[in-house]
């Protein structure tokens, strides 16, 4: 075998062993699948994504970028672990299959066509490896080094998006007879900017525009983009740089992925890509490569992985714990972190007049905002993705905890003021973000598992009643189920602190109480 | 040993470094691939079609690498040359691919690994099944298709020489065949008189043949299933039993789909699952008596049957003593 045939060497199906496909009717077009490979591209039936989606991923670990690392680590039965040091470091020999997060997430991107910001020193690949998303998705090399926008200080709106062509300028007699040079990137499906916090601030607002809402637009002219998948590098991941990132474009970003450093043991592989002058971009091979057709597909299967409701519990236990703020405000509704973010108010000057609870119990004090609804929404398609791209129909617990820190990183905001990062064992959680949410959502699942809400879940079952409908709910019924209500809160309020989760379940009682009110003074005036 | 006809060796000679250094990279990663097993498939399975698409005036200097590296797929792993487990990767390169030398020349891989496929799938089924396939797809194959419709037809031409499993997907498929392939791929003739609503009705009943003008009656349609020392399924008599509307059938070793209608039965390894009711029109009785319809039938061959299992389109009876599964149906 050459070494170039060595790179092209994709990862033999299945690549995950032992995974039972979901059942699905027969359909004839198998008929054409077999050892003589993929018979036509445009039949998209007949491919199953999800292996190729992870021939793509094993190919780029094994011959492209090299990241022998396995920070998403998965179980299956007990795994060995030992401990290094005074600091007591765990390293963990993952019993199932496992990954590197600065090769999977990425792949996940271009799979659910988010927003993903790579950030790390220069020369560590993060430029290659969005290049490489973007050869994943049929376009040549040449196009998508043509397409990486280049941050820099001087990039004007134009450089960004196009240029109106000067006749139709010159002989214009209104907006609309101005032609624009729209600039080819904009219509691709994979988006580079490169090093974005180089870009001018206001350049970074035609950006937003783009990233947030899929237009771009000059001299009132509007040009719609495709969905895509974006890939912005950063060497700071502070926001510094040029100039400061603004907050929007910042707040679009749906996953931080760090570029980690290159293992001096591989450098024997360095030497042999020098000495056979051999770059990954170049040997791609078209057996890993997406078409159109294909990635939606991907994007479809994707949204029907199932969240299971237990799974789906978690999550909301977990985001309930950070938006409220008690001393934010005085009515209920109010007390968020966000009302004292509009108000300008300093937040560490409030939160020290809370009192009685214990801070470290209370994750809702080690952040300074909470879980947006944008948040959440991409914390779900990575999660689902995580879930398809190990080929489940269903979202599992490790899936959950394994992709929330990647989606989190840029969006929960480090309270460093917070009473946990004063002790020694916490302070590197400040630089690791990763592991700081990772070990929120395990402190709050203790907390659910504690509460035992998988089996007594008293909320869930007024959900559940309420779910079943008003439609000829009796009367008497109603005042039933709002005496419970008023019961449950009575008993919470005897002795409880309000915590984020409870928090939130006082006003979703709250909201029922409110329904079955209203309901009862229709039924009142229809008799 | 036949020599290569001269539009191979034209394009050998042409390639010659590149063609070696494709043989000798696979060699490196196998090396039980023979040289001589190679040259034979070249000369007596890839020569033929080279020289269709030169007869045909198409260029084969596009396609002659593609056809040369799947060859050497297929050699590889012991579908083509003559330690081959089947004939019939091989016949669908010299029976049918030199029929549609124009689809070869523009689109080599896709048809190639189409039909290849094909054929290394019906290589797993009754002999009689692919004999009717390779016909239906050289008649088809007369009528020059597009590629698109060249392949459609192969799909549904799977179904309707025995693979009843794929019924409903073909079914769907040969709804956008034009008329005369709609007809050949149903083992009609070309000519035949039938609309295509009327066949499309008659599609919707299971155990109607196409293009039939003959009365429905009770019948034994077919004797499935068998004893895995001969190459069947089951180790030991199996069970039948409905769920979800199919009818399935298991062993100690195994759960199978039953599949069947007018063209054939099939059993489709299948995930293990439990009974359900299914509504049926079908009735049995310990005697062998099947009544459908307000008729009555007696088979004697399935009196006192181990289980019975009957759903919307027909019975499937096993037997304490047997491996097979007797299929009873209503059709014509």
């Amino acid at each position: 075998m050459t070494i170039q045939d060595r790179f092209r060497q994709v990862s033999q199906a299945p690549t995950r062993p032992g995974h039972e496909p979901t059942a699905a009717e027969f359909d004839v077009a198998s008929l054409y699948d077999g050892p003589a490979g993929t018979t036509n591209p445009s039949d998209e039936s007949s491919v199953a994504l999800d292996e190729k989606l992870r021939q793509a991923y094993f190919w780029i670990t094994n011959h492209a970028i090299i990241s022998p690392f396995y920070d998403i680590e998965y179980e299956d039965g007990p795994s060995q672990s030992f401990e290094f040091g005074d600091s007591k470091v765990r390293v963990t020999l993952p019993s199932d299959q496992s990954y590197s997060s600065y090769v999977l997430l990425p792949l996940l991107n271009l799979a659910v066509r988010r927003r993903c910001l790579l950030v790390g020193g220069p020369g560590r690949g993060k430029t290659v490896i969005a290049t490489l998303m973007g050869l994943l998705s049929g376009y040549s090399l040449g196009e998508m080094k043509r397409a990486i926008q280049h941050g820099q200080p001087q990039m004007t709106i134009s450089d960004l998006l196009g240029n109106p062509l000067p006749s139709t300028l010159v002989n214009a007699t209104s907006m609309d007879d101005v032609t624009i040079a729209w600039r080819k990137w904009l219509g691709m499906r994979v988006k580079i900017i490169d090093e974005y916090n180089r870009i001018p601030t206001r350049t970074q607002s035609a950006l937003l525009t783009v990233m947030g809402d899929n237009y771009a637009e000059i001299y009132d002219q509007i040009f719609e983009c495709p969905d895509a998948a974006w890939y912005l590098t950063a060497n700071d991941d502070a926001g510094g740089g040029t100039y400061q990132v603004v907050e929007a474009l910042r707040d679009r970003i749906d996953v931080v992925v760090k570029a980690l450093h290159f293992n001096t043991r591989f450098l024997s592989e360095l030497l042999m890509r020098i000495e056979a002058g051999i770059k990954p971009e170049d040997i791609v091979p078209p057996e890993i490569v997406f078409t159109e057709a294909e990635l939606n597909r991907v994007e479809r299967e994707i949204r029907a992985v199932v969240v299971p409701r237990a799974i789906r519990r978690r999550l909301e236990f977990f985001a309930s714990h950070f938006e409220f703020f008690e001393p934010g405000a005085r009515q209920l509704e109010y007390m968020t972190k966000d009302t004292v973010k509009v108000a300008s108010v300093d937040f560490e000057t409030l939160a020290s007049t809370e009192t009685g609870k214990d801070a470290v119990a209370d994750l809702g004090s080690q952040t300074l905002n909470g879980m947006s609804v944008r948040a959440l929404m991409t914390s779900l398609a990575f999660i689902k993705a995580m879930a398809y791209f190990r080929g489940a129909s269903e979202v599992s617990f490790e899936d959950v905890r394994q992709m929330l820190p990647f989606v989190l990183h840029d969006k929960l905001s480090q309270n460093v003021n917070s009473a946990v990062f004063r002790r020694a064992d916490t302070q590197s959680l400040r630089a690791d973000h990763v592991s700081w949410i990772r070990g929120m959502f395990d402190a709050s699942c203790r907390e659910y598992d504690r509460l035992d809400l998988d089996k007594d879940d008293i909320v869930a079952r007024f959900e559940e009643e309420f779910e079943a409908g008003l439609d000829g709910l009796p009367e008497a019924d109603v005042r039933k189920r709002l005496v419970a209500i008023e019961r449950t809160l009575r008993d919470w309020a005897k002795g409880r602190k309000l915590y984020g989760h409870l928090y939130d379940d006082v006003l979703k009682l709250k909201y029922l109480h409110q329904r079955y009110t209203n309901y009862l003074r229709w039924l009142q005036w229809r008799t | 040993m036949a020599n290569v006809g001269e539009a191979l060796a034209r394009e050998l000679a042409a390639h010659r470094g590149t063609l070696n250094a494709m043989f000798a990279a696979r060699r490196g990663l196998d090396r039980t691939l023979n040289a001589d097993d190679f040259y034979r498939v070249l000369s007596e399975v890839v020569s033929p079609v080279v020289q269709s698409i030169a007869d045909a005036g198409e260029d084969t200097n596009a396609c002659a690498l593609t056809l040369y590296e799947l060859a050497l797929t297929l050699t590889q792993r012991g579908l083509l040359g003559p330690r081959a487990r089947s004939p019939h990767v091989g016949r669908a390169w010299t029976q049918l691919l030199v029929l549609v030398p124009s689809l070869v020349a523009r689109e080599p891989r896709a048809v190639v690994a189409a039909l290849s496929n094909a054929a290394h799938h019906l290589s797993g089924r009754p002999d009689v099944v692919a004999q009717k396939w390779f016909s239906t797809m050289a008649h088809v194959a007369s009528f020059q298709p597009t590629l698109s419709a060249f392949l459609d037809a192969g799909k549904v031409a799977a179904w309707s020489s025995g693979l009843a499993h794929f019924r409903a997907s073909a079914i769907q498929t040969w709804e956008n065949l034009e008329p005369p392939l709609a007809k050949i791929t149903l083992r009609l003739s070309p000519d035949d008189s039938t609309p295509k609503e009327v066949l499309r009705q008659q599609l919707r009943h299971a155990f109607l043949r196409p293009g039939s003008r003959d009365d429905a009656k009770l019948e034994c349609v077919h004797v499935t299933g068998g004893f895995r020392g001969f190459g069947q399924p089951f180790v030991e008599p199996p069970e039948v039993f409905t769920s979800s509307g199919q009818v399935f059938a298991r062993d100690s070793l195994g759960c199978f789909l039953v599949s069947a209608d007018a063209f054939g039965a099939t059993l489709e390894r299948a995930a293990e699952r439990g009974f359900e009711a299914t509504p049926s029109p079908f009735e049995y009785a310990p005697d062998g008596t099947v009544s459908a319809f307000g008729t009555k039938r007696h088979f004697p061959n399935i009196a006192n049957a181990m289980t019975v299992a009957c759903n919307r389109d027909f019975v499937a009876a096993t037997l304490a003593h047997s491996h097979q599964i007797w299929i009873v149906a209503w059709s014509c």
